[in-house]
């Protein structure tokens, strides 16, 4: 029974339920101050991680692989919520809550029907599995929480706004935890730098993140055929950013020199916003 | 929006520009000051800064698109060629430019995306 919980926990299971119960079953939306319900969600978001991973730590998991992984998301959500919102503040709020607790429990179902290694090893029936979970936790959380959510105090979220917030939020989300990925198994120490660029441009969302290799890369302009050649240097990641990138009809490529690696990505902003 | 909009007037660079002989007059338009151009009928309506000018020209749209294609030009739709400095939205279909919605066609679309993103890259670097 122990050794069943622990599983749950180091497969982020725990984290992404908490963090979903946490952010929408708190009666956080009923106070209309969306500055006090945007900084509970941080909190009890960053409050969770901490503690897992402290526990993580007390039963003798590796530290390091966990903290970027939980640093990731946030840190994109936040920045696309703080740059990309104007005035939609709750549906950022919203959108980033949704978004964080979807992927994480994509995660850990794959994890749990894949094992550890199913997170970073890609895999058709993966990725198939797992876009059904992020829509239908997306499509729950709306109807039960998303017309509660006054916007204004007027009018519900619009979806528009709340699935684009949603779409540019997983793209970062995965970007972001892909450099990360790679950076970390860079040596010297002083390549284990992601350097991450976040701006509304011609009505769009553009992100582009960049990051150091190990040794140097030959990799056309087209993504998908680098995907499917080399299944090593290029597996889960970007088709799972470029799945993202074009169901939110936005486009995304890649650019290498030497031994850097840049990924830029837009995303049109809904007409809602613009 | 408006900070987003009078940087973009500060980057634009007068370099290339395009002369339009029309019945003798001749017009010196900056590439940066043309928001797009249109197909009317047989003419040409080149949308610009310093008002609308129509032509009636031999050249067609497609050699437009290929004499400028390299200074951030693409088309959208089989009747403009727009300039991607000044699309202030894109959405389904259509796109925002100067105020005006243009068609996207849906063959064009994704061609459309990936300049416009290959744009905003280039602004990027050379701000």
């Amino acid at each position: 029974m122990l050794e069943f919980l622990q599983a749950l926990i180091r497969t982020d299971f725990m984290q992404g339920m908490l963090i979903a119960s946490l952010t929408f079953l708190l009666p956080l939306h009923k106070k209309p101050d969306w500055k006090r319900r945007f900084l509970g969600v941080t909190a009890v978001s960053l409050l969770v991680s901490f503690v897992l991973t402290e526990l993580a730590v007390a039963w003798g998991w590796t530290i390091w692989t966990k903290i970027p992984y939980f640093a990731a998301p946030l840190a994109a959500s936040l920045a696309v919520f703080l740059l990309c919102s104007e005035g939609g503040a709750s549906d950022g709020c919203y959108g980033m809550g949704c978004a964080y607790a979807a992927q994480h429990i994509a995660f850990c179902v794959t994890v749990i029907l894949w094992g550890e290694q199913g997170r970073f090893q890609s895999s058709p029936l993966r990725t198939v599995m797992e876009w059904p979970v992020y829509l239908a936790v997306f499509v729950l959380c709306y109807y039960l929480f998303g017309r509660k959510l006054p916007v204004d105090g007027r009018y519900g979220v619009h979806w528009r706004k709340a699935l684009f917030f949603t779409g540019s939020v997983l793209c970062v989300a995965l970007a972001l935890n892909r450099a990360v990925r790679k950076a970390w198994e860079m040596e010297p120490e002083e390549r284990r730098v992601v350097r991450v660029n976040v701006r509304r441009e011609h009505g769009a969302a553009f992100i582009q993140v960049e990051n150091y290799y190990n040794h140097p890369l030959a990799v056309e302009q087209n993504a998908i055929q680098t995907t499917k050649e080399d299944k090593t240097e290029h597996g889960y990641g970007l088709r799972s950013i470029q799945s993202v990138t074009e169901r939110y009809g936005g486009t995304m490529d890649i650019e290498t020199e030497q031994d850097r690696f840049l990924l830029s990505i837009l995303i049109p902003l809904p007409k809602a916003l613009t | 929006m408006k900070l987003e909009a009078a940087f973009r007037l500060l980057r634009r660079n007068a370099g290339q520009s395009m002369s339009l002989n029309r019945d003798g007059d001749v017009f010196h338009i900056p590439l940066s000051y043309l928001f797009y151009i249109e197909v009317y009928g047989h003419r040409l309506i080149y949308h610009s800064m310093e008002g609308d000018i129509t032509m009636s020209t031999s050249q067609t749209l497609s050699m437009l698109e290929e004499e400028l294609g390299k200074h951030g030009f693409v088309r959208c739709h089989k009747g403009y060629l727009i300039n991607l400095r000044y699309v202030d939205a894109l959405e389904g279909n259509s796109l925002r430019l100067d105020g005006k919605e243009l068609t996207v066609s849906r063959s064009r679309r994704k061609t459309v995306l990936q300049a416009l993103l290959e744009y905003t890259k280039g602004e990027k670097r050379d701000a």
